[in-house]
């Protein structure tokens, strides 16, 4: 027993107060990207407690935060965003947070390349400016933004914490490298594929911004939402186009039902050239944005050459 | 030439059908030759001869340019310039070259990859490294 006080005791009662001031110290985030996620936990190490609300996996279009999200939100001392309008929840989540915490749409400071709005989504008709566009949100398909998105995110952990500034700087500089070496990957994978076969056929308009990045030239089956079915205009019209333009392969996305995909592969002779991720990060290869990016990449250029 | 009609009608019958065979071979054969001829006419008709010129300001200095996945040229330069002329295919769109060049002094060094199509006029990209560079370079055509 006196060992039990003397020597057994301190040690729980120090474990306890170390783990206590740990738990203090934490900065707790909410994150509503999936790619997001995985930046915070990349430059925030140690120093974040994050809870990612968007699972991998999940198509952002059609989430919707349940009452156990809007909890952990309204806990956190940072929400993250994707923004360029992609949460249609945000509302809610600023009623449940009651504006405490920070909120931080990452997506808003960076470049916007602009789509043509879905006109059977109400949401996108309304954010629709007068010639019918809207902002593109799908800007992690682009490892510069990315790169740009680390800064923003490094920046805001120093801004709540600046007591960590050297950890959070010596992280983002890390994750920035592994970035950087993913990007000077993919423009060598992709330079393996004449710019002429660069010809981009997906299930869901939300590869712009790589588009943009390595010179692909985009033919979407659908516009900005996994919501809506493509009119028989627009898929006829498509059809044209793989036709005239020879192309060899169409891709899916992770997060859709490939049926008109398929049907256009029937009546062009085009094979399906594979799964991409495209709303993020999602199961197998697309666990982590580097495997996200890779398999992307790889999978375009292997079944276009 | 002695025997009946009948038996000399039955050899012609016969060498006839002996001719038969070869005949057939010949002519797939000779359909086969015009298959194989057309993609190689297209193929031709696509590249286009092409000048490349690559310069560093550090010698000696090793080098491999990349096209489509495929070494295009490679080898080791001591003089500051070396050339070559290939056949790429040059589509609208452009093309895009892998440069990966090397050197032995630690030396801040400009290596410049230049291309001149016969039809078309010079292009040219510059990039810098200290030991090596690495890098993509886009070409395109003035329009």
């Amino acid at each position: 027993m006196t060992i039990f006080k003397g020597f057994v005791l301190p040690i729980l009662f120090g474990a306890t107060a170390t783990l206590s001031a740990n738990a203090a110290e934490t900065l707790k985030i909410a994150s509503f990207s999936t790619v997001l996620t995985e930046v915070v936990q990349k430059v925030g190490a140690n120093h974040v407690n994050v809870a990612g609300l968007v699972k991998p996996g999940q198509d952002p279009h059609e989430y919707q935060p349940t009452p156990s999200d809007l909890t952990q939100a309204a806990d956190a001392k940072l929400i993250l965003l994707s923004g360029k309008h992609l949460e249609h929840y945000l509302d809610k989540v600023q009623q449940a947070t009651g504006a405490k915490a920070e909120s931080l749409a990452v997506g808003d400071d960076l470049p916007t390349l602009k789509m043509k709005a879905d006109p059977d989504e109400p949401q996108a008709k309304a954010e629709a400016d007068q010639n019918g566009m809207i902002d593109d949100p799908h800007w992690w398909n682009s490892v510069a933004n990315v790169e740009k998105a680390t800064i923003i995110v490094r920046d805001a952990l120093i801004k709540l914490d600046p007591d960590d500034r050297a950890d959070y700087e010596k992280n983002a500089r890390g994750y920035l490298a592994k970035l950087e070496a993913l990007d000077s990957w993919a423009k060598r994978k992709v330079a393996e594929l004449p710019r002429d076969k660069r010809k981009l056929v997906t299930s869901h308009d939300a590869f712009q911004y790589l588009a943009k990045d390595y010179g692909f030239k985009i033919y979407a089956i659908e516009g900005v939402s996994t919501e809506t079915e493509p009119s028989n205009r627009h898929v006829a019209e498509l059809i044209d186009d793989i036709k005239s333009q020879q192309v060899k392969a169409i891709f899916l996305e992770s997060s859709l039902n490939p049926k008109v995909s398929r049907e256009i592969t029937r009546e062009t002779g085009a094979k399906i050239g594979g799964t991409l991720y495209a709303d993020g990060l999602g199961a197998g290869d697309g666990m982590t944005y580097e495997g996200m990016v890779r398999h992307n990449i790889s999978t375009i250029v292997d079944s276009l050459k | 030439m002695g025997g009946s009609p009948l038996l000399r009608a039955f050899l012609v019958v016969i060498a006839l059908l002996a001719l038969l065979a070869p005949l057939r071979t010949l002519t797939s054969r000779r359909s086969e030759t015009a298959t194989l001829v057309k993609p190689a006419a297209q193929s031709l008709t696509a590249k286009n001869k092409v000048r490349l010129e690559l310069t560093s300001t550090t010698v000696p200095f090793k080098y491999q340019i990349t096209g489509g996945g495929k070494t295009i040229w490679s080898g080791e330069s001591n003089s500051t310039t070396a050339a070559t002329d290939a056949e790429l295919n040059f589509p609208p769109e452009g093309i895009d070259l892998v440069l990966d060049a090397s050197w032995n002094e630690k030396k801040q060094t400009a290596v410049k990859l230049a291309l001149i199509p016969q039809d078309s006029d010079m292009m040219a990209k510059t990039i810098w490294g200290t030991t090596s560079v690495s890098e993509v370079l886009t070409f395109q055509k003035e329009k």
